[in-house]
């Protein structure tokens, strides 16, 4: 029996009607290449190499794939693209001596035409390609293409021969397809969705949007289904239509289930409706996935932290979303905040809904060879969100006993400055690495030891001195996520203080290293 | 642009301001109570390269011993000629005497302290003047001069206003009149000195000559014996005469003083004469064993 290749998800859910889990062990290996450049005639393209990393990560995120077991190359040539195959090869086979099937799959994004891939020292033939896939001694192979032909930043890779289909009553065997254009069609990168649209709605349906009939698995069927229809609904707002097809050489029975969604370590929901939402990692910016309401109205996603964009045809809205410590999170309709078309066009994933936060902190602070060695350091911070960094203001009280030789009392200050903070996001935690700058007031009041002596010998024997100190200031702050608003964080702070400070004779400035660790918690508004 | 520039311009402002006013006190913070003024007068030594000046308060102890205890003083100029100390702390609490009220009575509210200044060798490097134990023969350090009848006297308590014409509260620099023999016929018979005490300002340069002279060792003896103190006659029992006596009659013979001087014994052993004396009426019989024509 012959299929030809299906155009329609209907076509495709036909042939995988069967529901059933994998049977059979099965391990799974990857391969995935990505290529901003082309050939000498191409222009550059933005987004594949980042597309090509996003879907490595959402196969080993959701698709049971080991990260060792996902090879990546980026940018690379065809022999690296080769070579990994042959990697592939050699994993595949030593996968089957251990008695598993093996799936593999193939991601490719960048330039390309009818005849192959075009890399940036060559082009890799889609003959050859394909041979190579099929020395891989897997049971089940799974090609995405995403490639553009065309000058300009459109894709496109002609659709491939019919493939012969036979029934066999076991776990599906053969080859598929699937591709972001038909024949003669431009496949279109996005700059709002900061990547190719059809890897766009091949992502957002691995990560659940495709499970349309909701039971926590996205099948070939299903992804094909929702890439397609949603990747032609998109490019018909553009200039030309974009047909993903999908060539299907497959015996056996059962549905080839490609992700799990339902085993994510966060998941987003939505409200229903007719709006579409598009989610963006915090802070990078990088857009995770689409969802349209009034079909599957939940994403899944790693454990982080979010924005959902909501776009209806009336108006726009934002919400954000913390997830650092993973679960599952369904947003209402007050979550949302109303904000302008410029701007969520302008700024995307950039938008900071609660861009400032307010952060009081206590500590204790060790100056070394200071008169003041150790000290109550509390105070607060107000500290300005803009992605990847922070700006923030520090005051603080700084006080306690001086340690002077022949001398006892207290040295008090206030303390503070400005500062700028690079943040890190590490599952729930935040690290950030910041340098500022330290302007403090002090005041010094000391009393002699022998201060009736000193008095009964004709002399002072209190002083009150008042200085001022300031220098460069360096630290890093480790923070834990607390839900949308509050953080809890431990930071350490050294700075290089510059004072006047009188001698026996004379006075002279003198560099005095300090040091002091804080706890806080933060409010975000 | 402007705006920014004038932002840029108010950081700064700040940060200099706060950096630049007013000074701390650091962790060794010691403040200067007094700044005396040396000047060195000649020399008879190479000067060496580890030279520190020390102030050694002498204070007697009930049993009449010369206690000593000594307090480094930070040299701000340079040898060879002029150098500048500076006074941070105060003597120590041993060197303090009190006011002698008699009858076993003491001032508690008039505390004094008398000082010598030393310049010194550190010939160990430890930064501090090394006083010996009594029985010392050698020291450890080289005293290379000190000034002649000038001491650093110090008075403190709520009475020092009775200290004396020109001594003040605190830090004094005292000229102190050089001891005399007693004469035949002196009501007392010891050392005295020739004139009275009297204080300089402060600001007075000192002179020290270098010499090194080994008497000089002895002012690095923490403890001295006690030194014979005086009698007066007819108290005094002065026959027979020690021999070896350094004797002085008068001219009619009705007087005469005599003194005997250590000699050799420790390196802190006393060395202050002792002293006798007698007088006779012209018409008195002569005493056995007066020793006068």
């Amino acid at each position: 029996m012959r299929v030809s290749s299906a155009r329609t998800a209907l076509g495709a859910a036909w042939f995988f009607a069967a529901s059933s889990a994998i049977a059979v062990p099965e391990e799974r290996l990857a391969v995935i290449a990505g290529a901003n450049i082309g050939g000498p005639e191409d222009d550059p393209l933005r987004y594949a190499e980042a597309d090509a990393r996003r879907f490595r990560d959402v196969l080993v995120e959701l698709g049971q794939i080991r990260p060792d077991r996902a090879i990546l190359s980026i940018g690379g040539s065809p022999e690296q693209i080769r070579q990994a195959l042959i990697e592939a090869r050699g994993r595949a086979a030593e996968i089957q001596r251990s008695g598993s099937r093996v799936a593999l799959f193939f991601y490719y994004s960048g330039h390309g035409d009818e005849a192959g891939l075009h890399l940036p020292r060559g082009t890799l033939p889609l003959s050859e390609l394909r041979a190579e896939m099929a020395r891989v001694p897997a049971d089940l192979r799974i090609s995405f293409l995403d490639a553009c032909r065309a000058s300009g930043r459109s894709k496109g890779v002609r659709r491939g021969p019919d493939f012969d289909l036979s029934v066999a009553p076991d776990s599906p065997q053969g080859t598929v397809e699937l591709r972001a254009s038909s024949s003669g069609e431009a496949a279109q990168e996005s700059e709002e969705l900061s990547g190719a649209v059809f890897t766009h709605f091949l992502l957002s349906g691995l990560r659940g949007a495709a499970d349309l009939d909701g039971d926590g698995r996205v099948t070939l069927a299903e992804l094909y289904a929702y890439a397609y229809r949603r990747t032609l609904f998109r490019s018909g707002v553009g200039p030309t239509l974009q047909h993903p097809t999908m060539a299907i050489e497959l015996a056996g029975a059962g549905e080839v289930v490609l992700t799990v969604p339902a085993r994510a370590s966060a998941t987003i929901e939505v409200p229903s409706g007719r709006e579409r939402y598009l989610v963006f990692a915090i802070p990078s910016a990088a857009v995770l996935g689409e969802m349209a309401a009034d079909e599957v109205p939940r994403l899944a996603l790693p454990a982080g932290r979010y924005l959902v964009a909501r776009h209806s045809s009336s108006a726009t809205a934002v919400a954000t979303v913390d997830l650092s410590l993973g679960g599952r999170r369904q947003l209402v309709e007050k979550d949302f905040q109303p904000i302008s078309r410029e701007e969520l066009a302008l700024r995307g994933g950039h938008i900071e809904l609660r861009s400032y936060r307010f952060e009081p902190r206590v500590g204790v602070e060790y100056g070394p060879r200071s008169a003041l060695p150790f000290a109550l350091r509390t105070g607060a911070a107000l500290v300005l969100t803009q992605g990847d960094l922070e700006w923030e203001f520090e005051a603080a009280y700084v006080g306690g006993s001086a340690s002077i030789t022949g001398w006892q009392g207290t040295e008090q200050a206030v303390s503070g400055g400005p500062g700028i903070t690079f943040r890190q996001f590490f599952g729930p935690w935040m690290l950030s690495e910041a340098l500022g700058v330290e302007l403090r007031y002090s005041w010094q009041q000391l009393e002699r030891l022998d201060r009736r002596r000193v008095e009964e010998a004709g002399f002072t024997g209190t002083q009150s001195r008042s200085f001022g100190s300031g220098g460069p200031r360096a630290g890093v702050r480790l923070a834990l996520s607390m839900g949308n608003h509050w953080t809890g964080s431990l930071g350490l702070t050294s700075i290089a203080f510059f004072r006047r400070e009188a001698s026996a004779d004379s006075a002279r400035t003198v560099f005095r290293p300090t040091f002091f660790g804080e706890v806080a918690v933060g409010y975000a508004f | 642009m402007r705006s920014r520039f004038r932002c840029r311009l108010a950081v700064l402002a700040a940060a200099g301001l706060i950096a630049g006013c007013g000074t701390a006190a650091g962790p060794d913070y010691a403040p200067v109570f007094v700044s005396l003024n040396g000047v060195i007068t000649s020399s008879q030594i190479a000067t060496p390269s580890q030279v520190r000046v020390a102030l050694i308060w002498k204070h007697k102890d009930p049993d009449g011993n010369l206690v000593r205890s000594a307090q480094e003083l930070p040299v701000a100029s340079q040898f060879p000629v002029r150098f500048r100390l500076d006074i941070t702390s105060l003597p120590p609490l041993e060197a303090l005497n009190q006011r002698d009220l008699g009858g076993g009575q003491f001032d508690p509210n008039w505390r004094y302290a008398t000082g010598t200044l030393v310049v010194y060798e550190d010939l160990d490097g430890n930064g501090v003047l090394d006083l010996v134990r009594t029985d010392a023969e050698t020291t450890v350090d080289r005293v290379l001069g000190a000034p002649e009848h000038l001491s650093v006297f110090y008075t403190e308590g709520s009475n020092v206003r009775a200290g004396g014409p020109g001594a003040q509260p605190g830090f004094n620099l005292r000229r102190e009149p050089p001891l005399v023999d007693p004469a035949p016929g002196d009501a007392m018979c010891s050392a005295h000195p020739q004139g009275a005490q009297q204080y300089l300002p402060l600001s007075t340069e000192i002179p020290v000559a270098l010499t090194a002279a080994p008497e000089l060792s002895r002012e690095m003896c923490a403890v001295m014996d006690p030194s014979p103190g005086g009698c007066s006659p007819p108290s005094c029992q002065p026959l027979p005469v020690p021999a070896g006596a350094q004797l002085t009659c008068s001219a009619d013979g009705t007087a005469f003083v005599y003194k005997v001087c250590p000699a050799g014994g420790g390196l802190c052993a006393s060395t202050a004469c002792r002293y006798g004396c007698a007088t006779r009426a012209p018409s008195d019989p002569i005493p056995p064993g007066w020793p006068c024509p």
